[in-house]
């Protein structure tokens, strides 16, 4: 036993626990409601942030600066959401995309921060079992809210807007509470991600996380639960398993998830197209 | 009885473009309209107006006597206003039940916490949906398709979903936009069938673009005939028939042919 | 000083303007964002380099080079990562294992020498692995099929991007090394003082050029048979099929058309900021690409217009307003822009049509 749950496999447990966390965010933003967002990254640094600066600077305990930092999270992500989510395909892409970059130059810039410094020495709160127990609750809560009505609306609004106004849906509303409860979830992964690391900087919130969270997300299966859980674990694992490649990792990664792609469309599980 | 929609004067200007000037046009309960013309001539565009898509940018929109020129799409669905596409806009990826449940969901409230919690509220709500989901698609004959996606549908089963789809959202206004195309005759006529049953079965009013004479003489109470945007004629089918400028409107002036 | 920085935004953005060009090409054509198009320019200027080192300081071979080398790239970027998105044919993906092959070998063989590579057994396993797939894929045990009833979507193609975007950046960083390298000086133009502006010869000659390939592409693009048939295809694939115009051919086409603008412009950069390194591609990638949906992505001259703006706009941003907050001016500003427009300056208001 003691071989398998070494300290090594106990992160990268916690670490799967923490992306399945964020992507099913960025599932229920991109996946169900079908709005394609390449930002979700910066949502993820406002919740690290939030809790890093709440528990270090004004000595909130753990458990209140978690749920604080998915409730700022959700608060940006529906600010922002208020004028971009009128905006179509690429054009909100692009748009949160450049809003990721935003966040991440302020934080850049911030002295309550640290800018490019980063803030390290954070108190190591996200144990493996915490991590698990919220990814679980996640998954649940996630589960429930894509499986009701309300989830039914999103799912109408990614097929066809148009159609689901007609139907007596406010669109707008819709996308902006799924905005927000994706982002507040990408906030809550970003807090347990600054204390597990216990070391956070503007750098580990850059587009190129974006990329990859959209990346576990499709190889997953757009709109699929599970998928999101397989796309995450695959793709947080295989950058482990290639380390004995050392310098060749990245290439590798970045051909794995050309070739899994190419092979298997839509995803490992799942059967939903997402209309740009 | 005050009329169910009453078109007041209405225009739409796109540019320097008349698309729709002048228009008025009453529909009373349990009546079904038949609104045809040419291509382009502002039928499309009409439905856009009545459903918020377009605002007018003269005259008003009046439903059971209100005007409703500043409402919302999604708020005039509320108010008892649906419709369907020309060219079929069901949620294709959703099964042909979701179809019918996502229309019924606007009179109930969101709910998202009861669901989150799956409080015993929720089932309660799940089970009458579901219940009356089942009687919808009964109507159709589509139970058995059920869990089937609607994008696997033929095709004239789509338009009558899409038209179930309309019926489910409880409005008592049907707004139906070129059901028959693309339907071979006996498809025609069954769907003309269809929706005389409707008006009669559910008393829903029904307002119908259609370019299959046949059908929309068979079965309206009442026909207007659009081009250019202006209303040329309204009346009896018998009446409009027969109407020298709706006949010079579909066939041309005699005396343009000979001279061109 | 208002005209001097003027003069160094024009420089930055005629080079934004080359990369926006390729991608609003390649967008125009198969409505797809090539996220991997940064890295085709910092290829461009990686060989550039390469070139001015090795072979030949003359400006005009290595410009041509680069050109040439990423044309071809373009071609292979098209054949391994989006050709069989969208036709998952048994060749097509045949084609897709042959070059991650050659990919994979190549990363390994700039770093070690040919030497290491035939002796190594993870090259031999490599190659037996491919053997196998490419003789399934033949045999036609392997099929891919597309999720629901028609095509795949292009999110598909997004994520093949960023894929082949990864893989770029860190083959060059493996052959290279991760640090930057200085450019030997290939291009010396001197300056002029005048009346108290230091005008660089090298930037005067930046925007010329850039301003001359854009009108070779504008040419290419309306007076040429080629250029007909790549309008064709962006306006409706189908029919343009239906006319005898073979769809793979006019997207490849466009893709080696794209990526030469791209080498241009990665071997402008490096002449003038006399550095390359292998992480540069993405910034300027994604600046570029605001550029392009700045100026209405889709649009030639929306790219050229938005492309200049941006650089402006940074340049100003830089020397007036914050110079720490450089990255996040280019945002701002398209984020604005979108809000007010939301198809960008020259793109086309489509509403969809109920």
């Amino acid at each position: 036993m003691d071989a398998i749950f070494n300290s090594y496999t106990l992160q990268i447990i916690t670490m799967c626990c923490i992306n399945i966390i964020i992507v099913q965010g960025l599932n229920l933003i991109s996946g169900i409601t079908g709005q394609l967002s390449l930002g979700h990254a910066a949502f993820m640094s406002i919740g690290a942030y939030t809790v890093t600066l709440l528990m270090l600077d004004l000595n909130v305990p753990f458990w209140l600066a978690l749920p604080l930092a998915g409730l700022i999270a959700g608060l940006a992500g529906f600010m922002l959401g208020v004028p971009i989510l009128r905006l179509r395909g690429d054009y909100l892409a692009i748009s949160t995309l450049g809003f990721g970059e935003i966040v991440r130059v302020l934080f850049l810039n911030s002295t309550t921060t640290h800018g490019a410094l980063g803030i390290s020495s954070i108190p190591h709160y996200t144990t493996p079992l915490i991590s698990v127990i919220l990814a679980i609750v996640g998954f649940i809560v996630m589960f429930n809210l894509t499986n009701c009505r309300f989830g039914l609306a999103l799912r109408g609004i990614r097929e066809d807007e148009i159609a689901a106004e007609m139907m007596g849906v406010n669109i707008a509303k819709y996308k902006m509470l799924a905005f927000a409860i994706g982002t507040g979830f990408a906030g809550i992964g970003g807090a347990l991600y600054a204390c597990q690391i216990t070391f956070i900087s503007p750098g580990d919130f850059a587009f190129t996380r974006s990329f990859e969270q959209l990346s576990m997300l499709v190889l997953g299966g757009t709109g699929s639960l599970l998928g999101v859980a397989a796309g995450v674990i695959i793709l947080t694992v295989i950058p482990e398993v290639l380390r004995f490649a050392t310098e060749y990792r990245m290439v590798m990664y970045g051909l794995a998830l050309l070739i899994i792609m190419v092979f298997r469309p839509q995803g490992l599980f799942g059967n939903i197209r997402v209309n740009l | 009885m005050t009329p169910l929609l009453e078109l007041r004067d209405i225009s739409i200007q796109f540019g320097g473009l008349k698309a729709v000037s002048n228009l008025s046009l009453t529909i009373e309960r349990e009546q079904i309209v038949g609104l045809i013309g040419p291509n382009g001539a502002g039928k499309t565009t009409v439905f856009n107006l009545i459903t918020g898509i377009y605002r007018p940018t003269a005259g008003g929109v009046f439903f059971n006597s209100e005007n409703i020129n500043k409402k919302r799409s999604y708020e005039r669905t509320w108010l008892g206003i649906a419709r369907t596409f020309q060219n079929i806009r069901l949620f294709k990826q959703l099964t042909v039940a979701e179809n019918i449940i996502f229309a019924m969901h606007y009179n109930r409230d969101i709910g998202i916490f009861s669901s989150m919690l799956r409080l015993p509220h929720f089932w309660r709500e799940r089970n009458e949906v579901n219940k009356k989901a089942n009687e919808y698609l009964e109507y159709i004959n589509m139970l058995d398709m059920r869990n089937e996606r609607a994008e696997n549908l033929p095709y004239g089963r789509q338009r009558e979903l899409e038209i179930v789809r309309a019926i489910a959202t409880g409005a008592e206004l049907l707004l139906l936009d070129e059901p028959a195309a693309g339907m071979n005759p006996q498809e025609t006529k069954q769907l003309m069938r269809f929706i005389d049953k409707v008006r009669n079965d559910m008393h829903k009013s029904v307002l119908l673009i259609e370019h299959d004479m046949g059908l929309v003489m068979g079965i309206s109470d009442k026909v207007a005939v659009l081009d250019y945007g202006q209303k040329i004629v309204e009346g009896k089918p018998s009446e409009v028939q027969h109407n020298k400028k709706v006949i010079e409107t579909y066939l041309g002036k005699g005396d343009d042919d000979a001279e061109s | 000083m208002v005209i001097q920085q003027l003069l160094n935004g024009l420089t930055l953005g005629g080079i934004y303007a080359l990369i926006a060009l390729g991608y609003t090409m390649i967008y125009g054509i198969v409505k797809l964002i090539n996220f991997a198009h940064g890295d085709v320019f910092m290829l461009g200027a990686f060989v550039g380099f390469y070139v001015a080192v090795h072979f030949s300081s003359n400006f005009i071979v290595v410009i041509l080079v680069a050109m040439a080398f990423c044309m071809l790239l373009g071609l292979l970027i098209e054949r391994t990562a989006y050709r069989p998105l969208r036709s998952p044919s048994a060749s097509n993906l045949i084609g897709t294992v042959i070059m991650v092959g050659v990919i994979a070998a190549a990363a390994f063989l700039g770093r070690n020498g040919m030497n290491t590579l035939f002796t190594s057994a993870v090259f031999y396993e490599g190659l037996a692995l491919i053997g196998v797939v490419i003789f399934l894929l033949a045999k036609g045990k392997i099929r891919v099929k597309h999720a629901g009833a028609s095509g795949t979507s292009r999110i598909n193609a997004l994520i093949t991007a960023i894929g082949m975007s990864i893989v770029l950046s860190n083959t060059v960083a493996i052959i290279n090394g991760p640090q930057r390298v200085t450019f030997p000086p290939v291009l010396e133009l001197g300056s002029w003082n005048v009346a108290g502006m230091n005008i660089s010869g090298l930037q005067l000659f930046i925007i010329t050029a850039s301003l001359v390939l854009m009108f070779i592409l504008y040419f290419i693009v309306h007076k040429t048979k080629a250029g007909m048939a790549m309008r064709a295809v962006s306006q409706n694939i189908n029919a343009a099929r239906l006319m005898g115009i073979n769809p793979d051919k006019v997207i490849g086409f466009t893709f080696a058309l794209g990526s030469a603008l791209a080498a241009a412009a990665g071997v402008l950069v490096g002449v003038f900021y006399t550095v390359a390194d292998p992480n540069m591609g993405s910034m300027y990638g994604l600046k570029a690409f605001v550029a392009a949906v700045f100026g209405g992505i889709g649009s030639l001259p929306g790219a050229m217009v938005g492309g200049f703006a941006l650089g402006v706009a940074e340049v100003f941003g830089v020397a007036f307003i914050a110079p720490a907050f450089r990255d996040a001016i280019a945002f701002g500003i398209l984020i604005l822009v979108l809000i007010i427009k939301p198809t960008g300056i020259f793109g086309s208001n489509v509403k969809e049509k109920v």
